[in-house]
């Protein structure tokens, strides 16, 4: 109480709401991240620019400094949704960036289509990858790895994660997360470490909330910064520019919660019409479909 | 001179704040309790249980591979074939025979645990996965 007696005045007599932040300072952040001086770095990868977006901090949202690189991921994800149209979101529909690139502690970001920050967890990733500097970003079915690139939030009944315990993830780029490997975000203790075998862990008292703000329909891109492994044969959706190449489960979330309509895989996905196809695969392993 | 402007003002508000904080309080204490339980309850229940959200367990009829065995803290680790990204599982030994319905009895099962690794099962029952703190607590038991 005396502290906001202090900050009120110094603001009446003048300070700036930062000098009276130091002077008297201000509420911890709940995310501790490491990553606050990086918010004014430079872009290592210019592509698209963020300067359009305002990356606000809603009310409560507990987002801090967003880093610049989730900014520049942000900014790739609108681009994305523009340019394919299974990712293309309607109303309400939100872009969670799961920060996976070594730079920081990996959080999830979640943020309005304007761009503002509504909510940021720590999450968790596959064992696959050790955690050390950028995480690897090759990801196959058995790898135990978190999938990189453009993901649709898609209903899942799995035989132990469902829809009340989970969210599916389905690949936009090339990527079978959902229908090959059961990739779901799912609560995690602890969240913030390499604990899952590819599904995003999230803290259990963020769950239900992360549900309810993503829902089915939303995008979430895993980003694992910009290089190309060289020992991936099949990357996964770490091209750059992403392929438009969405798994029969993203199709069926597009369709349903974007309104997005398709002939493809119409009356051919189990997510659609009950029969089962399994996506042709080419000689050396790769999506034939995806590659391109 | 603004920083002594800023401590006197902060001075005549903080005794004008101190003594509203300290007026009402009293009467509005005890209904508080009686109207904001039923609506807790009511959030409650439409939200899935602690149990359910960790989801520590595989419903029956899934398909899983046993992938390895851990000797120390006597725990199988266990794929779901059709949703090789959902994991860790394990399972307790005592467990995984019964939901398995294996058709061997338990102490030949046991005295052979190794050898299933890679054996694949369709489940008979829900089988109840145990908590990576689980495993851990098992280990250092069995130290």
């Amino acid at each position: 109480m005396t502290r906001i007696i202090f900050v009120l005045s110094a603001v009446l007599c003048g300070f700036s709401q930062a000098q009276a932040a130091a002077l008297f300072g201000r509420p911890s952040k709940v995310i501790d991240s490491n990553d606050t001086n990086s918010s004014s770095g430079s872009s290592y990868y210019g592509a698209s620019s963020p300067a359009s977006y305002s990356f606000a901090n809603k009310g409560g949202g507990y987002c801090g400094a967003v880093p610049a690189h989730v900014k520049q991921a942000f900014a790739e994800a609108k681009s994305f949704s523009q340019s394919c149209s299974y990712a293309r979101l309607s109303a309400g529909k939100m872009i969670a960036i799961n920060d996976y690139s070594g730079d920081g502690k990996p959080t999830m970001y979640l943020f309005e289509q304007d761009g503002s920050c509504a909510k940021a967890v720590p999450i968790s990733w596959g064992v696959g990858s050790d955690r050390s500097g950028r995480l690897e970003a090759c990801s196959t079915d058995n790898s135990k790895k978190t999938p990189p690139g453009f993901h649709l939030t898609a209903v899942h009944n799995g035989k132990r994660y469902n829809s009340s315990n989970s969210l599916g993830l389905a690949g936009l780029s090339g990527q079978d997360s959902l229908g090959a490997r059961g990739v779901v975000i799912h609560g995690k203790s602890p969240a913030g470490a390499s604990n899952t075998w590819g599904c995003t862990g999230v803290p259990f008292k963020d769950l239900a909330t992360i549900k309810e703000m993503l829902g089915v329909g939303s995008l979430v891109y895993n980003y694992f910064g910009h290089g190309k492994n060289p020992n991936c044969s099949d990357n996964s959706g770490a091209e750059r520019p992403p392929t438009c190449d969405p798994e029969p489960a993203a199709v069926a979330a597009a369709a349903q919660a974007n309104g997005v309509s398709s002939a493809k895989y119409s009356g051919n996905s189990k997510y659609s019409s009950g029969a089962t196809t399994k996506r042709k695969k080419s000689s050396s392993g790769k999506n034939a479909e995806g590659a391109r | 001179m603004k920083f002594l402007t800023t401590i006197l003002l902060s001075l005549m508000i903080s005794s004008w704040a101190l003594a509203v904080d300290k007026a009402p309080a009293k009467e509005a204490a005890p209904a508080a309790p009686a109207k904001t339980e039923p609506a807790k309850d009511k959030k409650e229940s439409r939200r899935p249980t602690q149990a359910e959200m960790e989801a520590l367990k595989i419903d029956k009829g899934a398909n899983i591979e046993i992938s390895y065995y851990d000797p120390e803290s006597d725990t199988f680790e266990l794929v779901i074939t059709t949703e090789p990204g959902v994991g860790p599982n394990i399972a307790t030994p005592e467990e995984l025979h019964r939901a398995t319905g294996m058709n061997v009895d338990f102490a030949t099962f046991s005295s052979k645990k190794k050898d299933y690794v890679g054996s694949e099962f369709q489940l008979k029952e829900d089988l109840v996965l145990i908590s990576e703190e689980q495993v851990d607590q098992r280990a250092k038991e069995r130290r």
